[in-house]
């Protein structure tokens, strides 16, 4: 009878591990491994553009070898909207693979959006499942996507 | 009466009946043998069973000396030198007797004028040379190991521990078999709870074969769904005497090198015999070497699947951008690569143990190369995975008791499920499991966990650290034979 009890308990546990099935999984080939955000807004039109620099991991950092010297080691997404909500949901309009953002190493603000306040910005990324808080936030004092287009190698 | 036709019976077709009660064999050997006139001796044995030197040298010469030309006056009418053999009045069970005998390599003598029955062992037992024990080698020790003939692992046990206190006590199991099981301890050292637990469930046996000491095994687990066994085996003659004079019982079965021994605890898998034959500061560093390739054949697949497939940001960047351009274009997910890849090493590792020797060098070839290399290169699994799999393959064989090793597969495999469903939250409910199971188990009234769940810090001295022999009390017992002992 103790074993028959034993034996049905351990069909549930198998079963209820199986009702998870892909939550929270994802592979990491699935990933856009993002190392830089960058945020800037104009301040006449009001438009907000939020810049991901996203690894292309088969660039030849990997030990696979450095065949693919061809491909460039980042791309750089852009994305513009009115509002950050906005942004957010347009952002998988143009990106095949699920922004992961953990791994990012310093957020760019530009001066012009930041004079108009941080506010929405730091919500912006702290709102993102996955993102650090000890990411530097730095503030730049001119056109953002020419530091967002560049490969800092670190 | 009764006696006088029992005896009628024997005389006319004792023979018969016992070649009967054999099923005829091939090697049967029945000689008569006439002492004078009307007073013939037969001799009956197995001819695979005996050593026929013995028969000829001691039995059959006698007969030849003493035996009478015809018509000469029959001198030793008691025939005086037959008293010197022990001849027996034949019992009532005699045939059944006798024919347990013969099985056995004795030799039955009949001597059918006074009607008794005399047996004789000659037996020659087959068996190999004493050799290295092939699955515990060691550098530094003893490379005697035991054979399949229990005499000869009793002879190896008793020239270790010259002590009258060393007991065997004889029992046998197998309805079919008959297999004779050599229950050993220490009478002063073997604590008297112990000794009644082991013989109790000794005894206990039901079973039609005794092959190997594994069915013993079986029989005398202290919890049946387990993966962790309860006994160790070895078959290495000092271990076992170690393991006596720790008051441990061994039991020994016919037939097999692998000696089992009783109590064990889950420290105790990671004590290997040669930890004691170097210096003790070595040891204890091999011990840990031990204790972490223990948790990394048990880990680290579950701990690569969870945290690639669901705790990314666990990993250092650069790891992670190398990990993920491997994966490019890998199309299977992380668990069925892991999976893939395990089951793949089991089916070589189980094959090289089956195949012939001659081939073992192409399985090899196919082993690393193919698999490894090209299993990669195809863009099957990413390169991540063959380490991973070659770290765990390796690791699982440090431990120094192959059946505690075999345990490690099964958790690992079980672990990478439940991390391929829930991720680092999966491997903590398997720990948390595997835990709460080993805390539960228990080995002939010991606790499994000794002495880490019921904590003694006493009992700490010879578990993560091999003391100093000088720095250990030499009478002293493990705690918890200590504790069997108290009881009693």
């Amino acid at each position: 009878m103790a074993y028959r009890h034993v034996a049905g308990l351990l069909i549930l546990l198998i079963l209820t591990s199986m009702l998870t099935a892909c939550w929270d999984k994802s592979e990491m080939n699935e990933l856009a491994l993002v190392s830089m955000v960058g945020v800037d807004s104009d301040p006449d039109s009001g438009i907000k553009t939020v810049y991901y620099q996203i690894i292309n991991p088969s660039s030849g950092t990997s030990a696979r070898g450095t065949t693919g010297g061809e491909q460039a080691p980042v791309y750089t997404y852009e994305i513009s909207g009115s509002s950050f909500g906005e942004i957010k949901s347009a952002i998988y309009k143009i990106l095949p693979r699920k922004l992961f953002i953990a791994h990012s190493k310093v957020l760019l603000v530009s001066l012009r959006s930041a004079r108009e306040g941080v506010h929405g910005i730091v919500n912006f990324i702290e709102m993102q499942p996955n993102g650090r808080s000890s990411v530097p936030m730095l503030i730049i004092d001119g056109p953002i996507s020419r530091v967002m287009k560049t490969f800092t190698p670190d | 009466m009764t006696r006088k036709r029992q005896n009628q019976t024997i005389r006319n077709d004792f023979f018969e009946q016992i070649q009967f009660a054999l099923g005829t064999p091939p090697d049967f050997v029945c000689r008569s043998l006439f002492v004078q006139e009307k007073q013939a001796v037969r001799c009956v044995y197995l001819e695979s069973m005996v050593d026929k030197k013995t028969i000829d040298d001691y039995i059959l010469k006698s007969f030849m000396e003493h035996s009478f030309c015809e018509g000469e006056a029959p001198r030793l009418s008691e025939s005086g030198f037959l008293r010197e053999f022990p001849f027996s009045d034949p019992l009532e069970e005699l045939l059944e007797h006798a024919v347990k005998a013969l099985l056995a390599g004795h030799c039955v003598l009949a001597d059918f004028a006074r009607e008794r029955v005399c047996l004789i062992n000659v037996t020659e037992p087959k068996q190999r040379s004493i050799d290295e024990p092939k699955s515990e080698s060691t550098i530094r020790g003893p490379h005697e190991g035991f054979t399949e003939s229990i005499l000869t692992n009793v002879g190896l046990v008793r020239k270790r521990i010259r002590n009258p206190f060393l007991r065997f006590e004889k029992m046998s199991a197998g309805n079919q078999t008959e297999t004779t099981l050599l229950m050993v301890y220490m009478e002063n050292l073997a604590p008297d709870l112990l000794i009644r637990e082991v013989r109790g469930r000794l005894s206990a046996i039901r079973t039609d074969s005794v092959l190997e000491s594994a069915y013993v095994e079986e029989f005398i687990q202290d919890r049946i769904w387990s993966p962790f066994p309860t006994l160790t085996n070895t078959e290495r003659p000092d271990v076992v005497a170690a393991q006596l004079l720790d008051g441990k019982v061994a039991v020994m079965v016919d037939g097999t090198p692998n000696v089992l021994l009783a109590p064990m605890t889950f420290f105790e898998f990671f004590g290997s015999p040669e930890d004691y034959y170097q210096r003790a500061d070595i040891a204890t560093f091999i011990r840990w070497i031990r204790f972490i390739s223990f948790f990394t054949a048990v880990f680290v697949p579950s701990l690569y699947v969870a945290a690639t497939t669901f705790h990314q940001e666990l990993i250092p960047t650069q790891l992670l951008i190398s990990l993920s351009a491997q994966r490019e274009g890998v199309p299977f997910p992380a668990i069925f690569e892991v999976l893939l890849m395990e089951v793949v090493f089991e089916i070589i590792r189980e094959a090289g143990l089956r195949m012939p020797r001659a081939v073992g060098q192409a399985l090899s070839i196919v082993g690393a190369i193919v698999l490894g290399q090209a299993a990669v290169e195809a863009g099957l699994i990413s390169a991540a995975i063959v380490i991973v799999v070659a770290i765990t393959g390796i690791t699982n064989f440090v431990v120094p008791v192959y059946s505690f090793g075999m345990s490690q597969r099964l958790l690992r495999f079980s672990l990478v499920l439940l991390a391929g469903c829930m991720g680092l939250f999966g491997i903590l409910c398997g720990a948390l499991l595997l835990v709460a199971h080993l805390v539960s188990l228990q080995s002939f009234g010991v606790p499994y966990m000794t002495p880490a769940a019921p904590s003694k810090r006493a009992d700490w001295k010879d578990v993560l650290v091999r003391l100093l022999r000088p720095w250990l009390d030499s009478r002293r017992l493990p705690g918890y034979i200590r504790n069997l002992k108290r009881k009693r």
